[in-house]
């Protein structure tokens, strides 16, 4: 008897030579893991650090009181690390002040990157690019924001244009690529979805220097729920102005 | 992950390739992206082949990471979207040899992402209503809301009843 998957079968033909390469995804996903167990040692040596840091301040007489005695050991932080934790300080605070009362929690996994930030709104390093990223809530719904900074592979940096939607063509681009002054180039996004609610407002910019800062921000949390919030908790213009917020661009080759 | 269990691992894929990339491109229509979307879903099976190889129905658990990363994917901001000199053309809605020209796989490309999810695990893997609900993550009533939606769609567009067998009514 022909089944339904006889039938499709039928009808799609032979594939093409598929470009899967599993071997390639294997390696791929063993350097992925002793990234992520590395940053989890670093993490796990960081709080140590801290939590012992914070013991000896709140020893009786604390630091300041005592006399003589070794100085406190510092955390040596490499270049990049010390850069995340500035863009993540930054970032932090430019969105406390432009959504003030809003909640921002651990964002959804990111399946492109090689290491998921799990903190809000905290920079981890994905070798080439900063990600941070957050789930946002407030009294309208609960939202997601996504901000790179460095030399991730977007389009922008690819194409040099917005492109089109691949297939099935289902979503309604408003995009446009603009030179600035000083060399920059600026993407301007405004996505939606045809046929559900979905929103998102991109902002990118690519320096001379070739780092670049993209913002994106969207009205649904995790990427599998359905759409929780209307709009963006960000403005198009809001997002855009993020991007290029001069605190927010990384010197760093 | 152990040489042993990585050989396993290989082995199930390379077995189940043909397959994976058959759905895929059922979802996305084009086998460049479809081929993309398997990447991910073995990718995401690597991570968790201790938990899969101990599921119930491991293929299941496959198709329900690839399901899924399709739905993610068609929300992802930056997915891959590529340049094109012109947009391609798409079969034209009205006409009178319309409904002739519209092929079965034409019929799903221009379901909405969720109802063509629905209608491939509903008629392509033959899963029943249940089954569907647990793959996608939703209520049996939001399955057959979706399946019956999209065969009415299909049916619209079509001009006539899709072919698919239904064992079980929606």
């Amino acid at each position: 008897m022909t089944t339904n998957q006889d039938l499709v079968d039928g009808e799609m033909g032979t594939p093409p030579p598929s470009t899967v390469d599993v071997d390639a995804i294997i390696v791929r996903q063993r350097r992925a893991g002793r990234l992520r167990r590395a940053g989890l040692a670093a993490s796990v040596g960081a709080m140590t650090l801290a939590v012992a840091l914070v013991l000896i301040a709140l020893r009786p007489g604390g630091p300041s009181g005592q006399v003589g005695g070794p100085p406190s050991p510092t955390p040596s932080l490499s270049p990049r690390e010390q850069e995340a934790a500035r863009l993540t300080a930054t970032l932090q605070q430019l969105l406390t002040q432009a959504l003030p009362g809003a909640e921002f929690l651990a964002p959804g996994p990111d399946d492109f990157a090689k290491t998921s930030p799990t903190e809000p709104l905290v920079f981890v390093d994905e070798g080439d690019y900063f990600l941070a990223a957050a789930q946002i809530r407030d009294a309208d719904g609960i939202g997601a924001i996504r901000v790179t900074v460095g030399k991730e592979d977007t389009l922008l940096r690819r194409e040099g244009d917005c492109g089109s939607d691949p297939p099935p063509q289902d979503m309604t681009i408003v995009c446009e690529v603009a030179p600035l002054a000083d060399g920059s180039k600026l993407m301007t996004r405004n996505n939606s979805s045809k046929y559900t609610d979905y929103i998102f407002f991109g902002g990118e910019i690519l320096r001379p220097d070739g780092n670049a800062v993209a913002v994106v921000i969207r009205n649904n949390g995790d990427p599998n729920s359905e759409v929780y919030r209307a709009t963006p908790h960000l403005t198009l213009d809001q997002t855009v102005a993020l991007a290029q917020s001069p605190e927010l661009a990384t010197t760093l080759p | 992950m152990r040489r042993s269990d990585e050989n396993e691992y290989r082995d199930f894929v390379v077995a189940r390739m043909d397959r994976l990339r058959r759905t895929a491109y059922l979802l996305c229509h084009d086998w460049h992206t479809a081929d993309d979307l398997v990447a991910v879903t073995i990718g995401k099976l690597y991570r968790n082949w201790s938990q899969a190889r101990g599921a119930d129905h491991i293929d299941a658990y496959v198709r329900t990471i690839l399901l899924r990363s399709w739905l993610d994917e068609r929300r992802r901001p930056w997915r891959r979207e590529h340049a094109v000199d012109e947009v391609p053309d798409r079969p034209a809605d009205e006409g009178p040899d319309a409904a002739e020209r519209m092929t079965l796989l034409e019929l799903l490309a221009n379901l909405t992402p969720r109802r063509r999810a629905a209608v491939v695990l509903r008629f392509y893997y033959d899963l029943s209503v249940d089954e569907t609900a647990k793959t996608l993550g939703c209520s049996p009533g939001t399955v057959k809301s979706l399946t019956s939606r999209a065969l009415e769609a299909m049916r619209t567009r079509a001009g006539t009843p899709p072919v698919f067998r239904t064992g079980e009514a929606t």
